[in-house]
């Protein structure tokens, strides 16, 4: 996979991680930028593409997941995301990122390494599958079109009420949402959705919590959309 | 006579799915979304039931609970977990809390027609 690895950018306020990066036989054979802030690092974005970005936990103004968040939705770009920290959290392998603490050892970059290669396999994945659905009902229509609308309109609820309640910091009403919603995104075949779902109900901290879950509303958004395509008629109803 | 089940889901997706499959395979079919409306239906509907499917995590009540109280008052009636969950320590407390069956979501169509059909004779 090191060959689809190549431009990695990395977000700290010191020359500290990139230092950590340069010390190691693999990571030292790819083009490394550096940014001190959360600022010149989304001019970065704005100008180039990177296949990797790794960034210190505590950047400013925006943290991690907000410039991730800003990227996703401003400049419609999605990257690969390695958080450092300091080792007040578990180091984490997540649906959407990794975590490691400092100092960076060659297991972490290891990690990233085969994280990439996985990564890149995904991206065959389709965003929704019908198969499910179709084995159950026979390949029957109607039952299919009702259960898209059923998967639009529960979703487009739930997510709103999963938003609430972090909002109200009632973090054990989101796991319970987030299991409860979980299903759904098995039934399309979306693993990803499935996967955010799972984290969100059982590994993630309630930090990690709203980031997970704005991520989960992307994937929606681009399923719904890929319906959509798919099926123009269920956009107007 | 179609046999009747009761089916104990709060996910429209999954109660959907149901319904069709097992509608399709013959049986009746009825749906409470959390553990209160299900324990309305057994206090009114006890006797034409011949099986509960029940999630385990369901608003109000926990499918827990349900199963604890059906235990206590109907000890004949039939009952399957439907559970995201394949936790081999959710399962072994399912079992020793006497459920008769376990299948996990999104179940297999046709390992539910023949979970439910096996449990429905067996009693």
């Amino acid at each position: 996979m090191g060959t689809t690895l190549k431009n990695v950018l990395i977000v700290s306020p010191n020359g500290k991680l990139l230092e950590a990066f340069q010390g190691f036989d693999v990571s030292r054979s790819w083009e490394m930028e550096h940014c001190k802030d959360s600022f010149s690092a989304l001019q970065s974005l704005k100008n180039s593409t990177y296949d990797l970005i790794v960034m210190d936990h505590r950047i400013e103004p925006l943290n991690p997941f907000k410039l991730m968040d800003y990227v996703f939705h401003e400049l419609q770009k999605s990257y690969p995301m390695v958080l450092v920290g300091d080792g007040s959290e578990p180091e984490a392998e997540h649906e959407t990122y990794l975590r490691f603490n400092y100092p960076i050892e060659q297991h972490n970059i290891d990690a990233i390494v085969f994280n990439n290669s996985r990564s890149e396999h995904k991206k065959e994945e389709k965003l929704f599958s019908l198969d499910y659905l179709n084995e159950l009902s026979d390949n029957d229509q109607e039952f299919l079109e009702e259960s898209i609308l059923l998967f639009r309109n529960t979703l487009d609820t739930r997510l709103n009420d999963l938003k609430k309640a972090i909002s109200a910091m009632d973090f054990e009403e989101a796991r319970q949402i987030a299991h409860n919603i979980k299903p759904s995104f098995d039934m399309l075949r979306n693993i990803k959705g499935r996967s955010i779902c799972h984290t969100i109900c059982y590994d993630a901290t309630e930090r990690e919590i709203p980031n997970l879950t704005q991520v989960l509303v992307n994937e929606y958004e681009l399923i719904i959309t890929e319906i959509e395509k798919q099926f123009p008629k269920l956009k107007v109803i | 006579m179609k046999k009747r089940i009761l089916i104990i889901e709060d996910n429209p997706m999954v109660v959907k799915s149901l319904e069709f499959k097992l509608t399709k395979d013959g049986y009746d079919v009825i749906v409470a979304e959390d553990g209160r409306k299900a324990l309305e239906i057994l206090r009114d509907d006890n006797d034409s039931i011949q099986l509960v499917i029940t999630d385990l995590m369901l608003p109000y009540i926990s499918g827990t609970e349900l199963i604890e109280h059906i235990r206590n008052n109907t000890p004949s009636m039939p009952i399957i977990v439907l559970s995201t969950s394949n936790q081999e320590e959710i399962i072994t407390d399912a079992f020793m809390m006497g459920v008769n069956d376990f299948i996990t979501k999104p179940f297999s169509p046709n390992e539910l027609s023949m979970r439910v059909k096996r449990t429905i004779e067996s009693y």
